[in-house]
């Protein structure tokens, strides 16, 4: 559907198994993304759904006891990921694809300033330290850091936890990186400021010309955000679309009771909440049919036989439901 | 509904900085006030959502009422009794009626104990003999829709659901009056998020218990809570019932906090946010009104002259020299919105 130009990540039939003492976990099977140029896509789904294995297999970040199956491509820019040495890959990784973590201490070093930290991100670069300096106080000004020349010199503890997650944004579009992966950037914030940073990271994005991939399970930080959503259940993408299309024509049972779920979506004041009863699949034994079948309640006849593979409802909606096909 | 907790002028101060450091920066009172002149009251069977920033003193509040952070000034009355002044004994006895539920249960849980050791831990804590028994366990357990299976289970074994259920057991062992819920669902799933709030609401309705519920997930609050406080920097800057706070905020950072939430839903996009800067520092309370730094409404009043928590609707309280007018109330003057 889109071909290499217009596409900054391509993901096609990716697996995942981690092998266990227990057994084999399934992590993700056959998983399909596509994040195009200068789009923003959303991952949502529950815990343990299988999200930050998915950004793991991109950066090529996976446990040791992780098996890719042989079938699975991840190509970013028309270069296969999987198949890439490890120099390239270094050269890729905080470069060409960079990462903002939940909590911005763990990309931050305590003991370091910032402005070493970030004029050490451009060690490639052929360029001079008082150049870099300036790059560095350039990218902290438009993240919103005031006086920045002069903060390159403080360390992370003398920055709010707000302001410290600027900066980790700031560093990680340094190198004007194609593809910015953000795995629940502002868990750690309350909302006004989750709503700065949020509107930080769009803008900067459609500055530098960067694509998105962000992780998250706030539906309402997604609507806002992202043009394109994933939705991931169990190791499986059940739904995805653009971002429309996902919140007013889902389809799949799924990603309308993860919806009807937000205490965000319902108006009227009530004490008891919905939920989805039942309880996630265990990935070492999963079910023979559809995989939310046991938790489904639009569930006929086919769903307990075999899986659904995923259907189209047009170009760019795609849903993984026995419904959608014979609909 | 008759009253059972009363907190009146609570103060809660920390020592900041060691000697060394506070003469480096030159601090006269090496101190932050993280809770400052809190008043509020807590009925039975009620539920009293407590919302802020980060750092906002929502915690310290919590702990301060369940006796773990000593108070610089101010009382705390439990079921008619005055906390302050009394002795370790009768302070234990009142304590048994007070639980908490921590911010974070995981960390919060020893990971060295099953689960059976954690939840009945109160009552050894407690000192109350012959009740570590299985029954009493298996019965906790019940309460809050765990299989026995469980008992033998250590925290890592346990999802986030699970663990926040256990910590609800745990709180409920010594049959509390008042829980204080520390973000009870913070990082759980929607759908997972609506189980442990639905737990608490039928505990609630079968056991008669207050919550005191620290949050700062406002779609949340809204569904859960009777009344409100909003809270910046150690203070309440609006009290209230909570469906009149949700809509007609009267002080402009309880405003700027609801405009914060974003709305799932791509045609409900904010091209600009209400609220702009960062938080001050405790350290360095601003003058004036202590919101004036990031208030769109400020003007020259709020920069020099203190606003004092005052009523400006009946039933709720704000500290802000130009509250928005309640629409119930039209013809109050306001910053006008
Ligand atoms: N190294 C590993 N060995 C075995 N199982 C693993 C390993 N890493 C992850 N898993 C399992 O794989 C599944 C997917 O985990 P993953 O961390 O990708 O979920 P997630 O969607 O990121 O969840 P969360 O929202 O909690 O971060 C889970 O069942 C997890 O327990
Ligand atoms: N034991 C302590 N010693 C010194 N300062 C403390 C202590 N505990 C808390 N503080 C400070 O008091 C202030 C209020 O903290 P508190 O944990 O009550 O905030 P909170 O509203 O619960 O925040 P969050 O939403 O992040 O949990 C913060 O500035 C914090 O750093
Ligand atoms: S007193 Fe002034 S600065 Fe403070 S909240 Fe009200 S209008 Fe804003
Ligand atoms: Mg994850
Ligand atoms: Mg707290």
């Amino acid at each position: 559907m889109n071909n290499r130009h217009d596409t900054v990540l391509e993901v096609r039939d990716l697996s995942v198994d981690f092998l266990t003492g227990r057994g084999t976990v399934r992590a993700l099977r056959h998983v399909d993304l596509t994040v195009p140029d200068n789009r923003i896509v959303g991952i949502v789904g529950e815990s343990g759904c299988g999200k930050s294995t998915l950004i793991n297999s991109v950066l090529r970040l996976l446990a040791d006891n992780a098996v890719v199956a042989k079938s699975s491509s991840v190509v970013f820019k028309g270069r296969d990921v999987l198949a890439m040495s490890p120099a390239d890959l270094r050269g890729i990784r905080g470069q060409e694809i960079s990462m903002v973590f939940q909590d911005p201490m763990t990309a931050l070093n305590p003991v370091i300033s910032i402005g070493t930290q970030m004029t050490d991100i451009l060690y490639r670069l052929d360029m001079s330290m008082a150049d870099k300096r300036r790059l560095a106080a350039d990218m902290l000004g438009q993240v919103g850091i005031p006086d920045p020349a002069r903060r390159l010199a403080d360390y992370p503890h003398q920055f709010s936890g707000g302001m410290r997650q600027r900066i980790c944004i700031a560093m990680a579009l340094m190198m004007n990186p194609g593809l910015l992966i953000a795995d629940e950037p502002t868990t750690a914030l309350d909302v006004t400021l989750e709503a700065q940073i949020i509107h930080l990271m769009k803008d900067l994005c459609a500055r530098f010309g960067c694509s998105m991939l962000f992780v998250s399970h706030n539906l309402g930080l997604i609507a806002e955000l992202c043009d394109e959503v994933v939705v991931m259940y169990a190791g499986e993408v059940v739904e995805q679309g653009e971002v429309h299309d996902l919140f007013h024509r889902a389809q799949h049972p799924y990603t309308r009771m993860l919806l009807d779920c937000d205490p965000a979506r319902i108006e009227e004041k009530r004490r008891d909440l919905p939920t989805i009863s039942g309880s996630v699949p265990d990935l070492i034994d999963l079910p023979r049919g559809c995989i939310f079948a046991p938790r489904c309640p639009e569930r006929y006849a086919p769903c307990s036989d075999s899986a659904p593979a995923t259907y189209d409802v047009n170009a760019v909606h795609q849903v993984r439901c026995f419904k959608v096909r014979d609909a | 509904m008759p009253e059972l907790l009363n907190v009146e002028g609570l103060r809660v101060r920390f020592r900041t900085a060691g000697v060394v450091k506070s003469l480096i920066q030159r601090l006269t009172d090496p101190h932050i006030d993280a809770v400052m002149q809190v008043s509020f009251t807590l009925n039975e069977g009620e539920t009293f959502g407590l919302v802020g920033e980060s750092g906002s003193g929502k915690t310290t509040l919590g702990r301060a009422v369940i006796g773990l952070v000593e108070m610089a000034e101010g009382s705390i009355t439990f079921n008619g009794t005055e906390l302050r002044g009394l002795d370790d004994a009768r302070l234990r006895v009142i304590r048994r009626h007070v639980a908490m539920m921590f911010q974070d249960p995981v960390a919060s849980l020893s990971p060295r104990k099953t689960v059976r050791n954690i939840i009945t831990e109160p009552f050894h804590i407690h000192r109350i003999p012959g009740r570590q028994s299985g029954r009493d366990a298996r019965k906790l357990l019940n309460l809050v829709g765990l299989h026995e299976g469980f008992l033998g289970a250590y925290p890592h074994q346990l999802s986030g659901g699970q663990a926040r259920r256990v910590g609800v057991a745990r709180a409920l062992a010594l049959e509390p009056r008042l829980i204080i819920a520390d973000e009870p669902t913070a990082g759980l799933d929607v759908s997972v998020q609506g189980e442990i709030l639905n737990l608490m609401n039928r505990l609630q309705r079968e056991l008669g218990l207050s919550y005191l519920i620290i949050t700062h997930n406002l779609p949340v609050v809204r569904h859960v809570s009777d009344r409100l406080a909003i809270m910046y920097l150690g203070r309440f800057v609006e009290t209230g019932d909570t469906d009149g706070i949700f809509a007609s905020p009267a002080h402009p950072y309880t405003l700027g906090l609801l405009a914060a939430v974003p709305e799932p839903d791509p045609d409900k996009r904010r091209d600009k946010l209400e609220l702009e800067g960062e938080i001050p520092s405790l350290m360095n309370r601003p003058r004036g009104c202590e919101f004036h730094t990031r208030c769109p409404f400020a003007r020259e009043k709020c920069r020099s002259e203190a606003p004092v928590l005052r009523t400006v609707a009946p039933g709720r309280m704000a500290s802000c020299h130009f509250p928005f007018p309640n629409p119930a109330e039209a013809g109050t003057s306001g910053s006008g919105g």
